[in-house]
């Protein structure tokens, strides 16, 4: 820490007349006042774009803009839970009452990304997690925990539920409900996720230091990152997300697998190669899951508890998710 | 363990319960703030109030702090019956040269609670005493119901956890409490608080550095906070509590200070002292209902009692 901190000083002179809170770019975003990419601040990450390429669509990848108005009617109509009339939907009976939280609280957004993709995973190109067989019997799909299926006690529902973790806070961050929010707070040697959902806060250290032992398991994993140019690098270990029922959860690390999170610094939509593939654990996924979320920024002073305001600050990030074992190789410069 | 006996020893050395202390040469972040950043650990088996067999003591010397350490040291290990945890799961640590973390009233005793707030006081002493009790999950404390500790409570030593992440970035301080993994991001901008109907069980925290000292105001709180002591003190009323805690880097020692202002439960304001020394292991998940089968156990073990009370028509 002194060292460090010695370090910081010298380089704190050699950049005299920068603000501490520097928001200077260089032409690729805004910079930390030691240099890093600056994610600081409070992000959204809503929209109705599934995790999942819908069935029919096969590897159509992009909508045309028609096509995205006629998806973003028909998903607005279809999560409308203000609706009294009768209903063919899965769980909706035809009363609001048995619809659960009415449109006031939902916070799906109103629109699906703005690149118009048709899922938010983008590699498979079939845009569908690449389930085992094995994988896909394991307990935690929707339909288990919303079919009616009798539980025993409070151990068989959901993680969300019991309010341990948040459905839509990771690792790896999916876009859900409500509560799409969180906040990135930096040091020179670490970065903090910290979610709205369930107020959990990850700390993710930057110092190279080893994952904890494979023996420790714990709800959010071990993380640890690294900046690859421009993109932060966050890898989650030692899941204890281990045959707990996650019906909401459709991408999430388990105890064998790992999630790498690239952030993308910049304020651009740029389109990012794939990571490398690695070995995927071969009871769960053939292969590795790359998710890309897009990202919209929250009013600069907003604290991540409140509900967000659209469309407020410049441009869009990108938040891209690879799930599986972590790559062997480092991924391509820019990615 | 050792090295916490060594930097426990350190704080003994350069705290004391009202002075100011030199802070040249303390460490500074690259944008020039006071470093407070590390993990840190505040465990001590200094009670928060005076001992009454100690009225008019505020200082122990080296020899009746070894003495009150070997008196703790069996612990749990050494009661009789079932209980609780035994001492591999508790992290006590040791006793402070200060006789009680309550420095101000100057007798190191809380002030006196006013009239409604003990009737408060003493309806939950009494429901907790309840051969009934719990008779709902919303009875235990919030610390047992997993769900905060809130401010100042998750600053306060006790059993175990007591661990602290600081963090700092231009604008802002972060804490990470170990317990239960509550996380607090402190703005140093001078926005002002969220509004006043709003309250949140850790409060709402606005930050500024005085001098070398961060000062840390907390605001907008729960009427549902209390903190479950010996006692069963009620801290405050929520709207009319604010905290004030002062952060203050010494060497290798933070001076860590709250003072708490609620003048419909206390008479007075109070002031606690608690040093924080480094930690010298990382921090680990508090995930508090991982395998937390209390509650049920408790509710139908009271339920239990209750039938049987009402088999022998006794209470």
């Amino acid at each position: 820490m002194h060292k460090q901190t010695w370090i910081g000083a010298l380089m704190v002179v050699a950049l005299a007349g920068t603000a501490p809170a520097a928001a200077q770019s260089n032409g690729d975003g805004p910079r930390t006042s030691w240099g890093d990419p600056d994610l600081t601040g409070v992000w959204d990450f809503r929209t109705l774009t599934p995790i999942e390429r819908p069935d029919g669509l096969g590897d159509k990848a992009v909508l045309t803009a028609e096509e995205a108005a006629a998806f973003e009617q028909q998903a607005l109509q279809q999560w409308d839970a203000d609706r009294r009339d009768g209903s063919d939907l899965e769980y909706g009976q035809g009363s609001d009452i048995e619809r659960a939280y009415n449109d006031f609280w939902w916070d799906y957004g109103s629109s699906i990304d703005e690149d118009r993709r048709t899922s938010l995973i983008v590699d498979p190109p079939d845009g569908k997690i690449p389930w085992t067989p094995e994988g896909k019997a394991r307990p935690g799909t929707f339909d288990l925990a919303f079919s009616g299926i009798i539980t025993a006690g409070p151990e068989d529902r959901a993680l969300s539920e019991r309010c341990i973790l948040g459905f839509n806070s990771g690792p790896p961050v999916e876009s859900s409900a409500y509560n799409n929010n969180l906040q990135m707070f930096q040091t020179p040697d670490t970065v903090v996720i910290f979610n709205e959902m369930i107020h959990d806060a990850r700390i993710v250290p930057l110092d190279g230091r080893p994952q904890l032992d494979d023996g420790i398991r714990q709800w959010m994993g071990v993380s640890r990152g690294r900046w690859e140019g421009d993109t932060l690098v966050v890898e989650t270990t030692n899941s204890g997300l281990e045959r707990q029922p996650a019906p909401d959860r459709a991408v999430h690390a388990d105890q064998r697998g790992s999630a790498a999170l690239r952030v993308h610094g910049q304020r651009s939509h740029d389109v990012h190669p794939p990571v490398d593939r690695a070995d995927a654990d071969e009871a769960l996924r053939r292969e590795p899951v790359r998710v890309r979320l897009p990202r919209g920024q929250l009013r600069h002073v907003q604290p991540a508890v409140r509900r967000a305001c659209r469309g407020e600050g410049s441009g869009r990030g990108g938040i891209e998710i690879a799930s599986g074992r972590p790559a062997r190789a480092p991924a391509r410069s820019g990615g | 363990m050792a090295n916490r006996i060594a930097g426990l020893a350190m704080a003994l050395a350069l705290v004391a319960p009202a002075a100011a202390l030199a802070q040249d040469g303390a460490p500074r972040t690259p944008w020039g703030d006071p470093d407070l950043q590390g993990t840190w650990t505040n465990t001590t088996t200094t009670p928060l109030e005076r001992p009454t067999d100690l009225a008019g003591k505020d200082v122990l010397s080296e020899e009746e702090r070894a003495a009150i350490d070997e008196e703790n040291a069996p612990g749990i290990d050494a009661a009789v019956g079932v209980g609780a945890y035994n001492n591999f799961w508790m992290e006590r640590g040791y006793v402070y040269e200060q006789t009680s973390l309550v420095v101000d009233p100057p007798d190191g005793r809380l002030p006196r609670v006013l009239p409604k707030a003990k009737a408060r006081q003493d309806a939950l002493v009494a429901s907790r005493r309840s051969s009934s009790y719990p008779t709902t999950y919303e009875e235990p404390s919030l610390m047992e119901r997993c769900i905060t500790r809130g401010v100042p409570g998750v600053m306060l030593p006790g059993n175990y956890n007591h661990n602290y992440n600081i963090l700092q970035a231009p604008g802002y301080v972060a804490i990470f409490h170990e317990m239960i993994h509550d996380f607090r991001i402190i703005p140093l901008d001078g926005r002002p608080h969220i509004a006043p109907g709003i309250h949140q069980w850790m409060g709402d925290s606005r930050g500024y550095w005085d001098g070398d000292t961060l000062v840390v105001e907390t605001s907008n709180f729960t009427d549902k906070l209390y903190e479950r002591r010996g006692s069963l003190l009620v801290w405050g009323t929520g709207k009319h509590m604010t905290v004030v805690e002062r952060f203050t880097r010494r060497g290798d020692v933070i001076d860590y200070r709250f003072t708490l202002t609620d003048p419909t439960t206390f008479e007075r304001p109070f002031t606690a002292s608690i040093p924080m020394v480094p930690l010298d292991e990382p921090m680990f998940e508090y995930a508090c209902h991982e395998g937390n089968y209390a509650m049920a156990n408790m509710l139908s073990g009271a339920r239990d009692q209750e039938a049987a009370a009402q088999r022998t028509g006794s209470e």
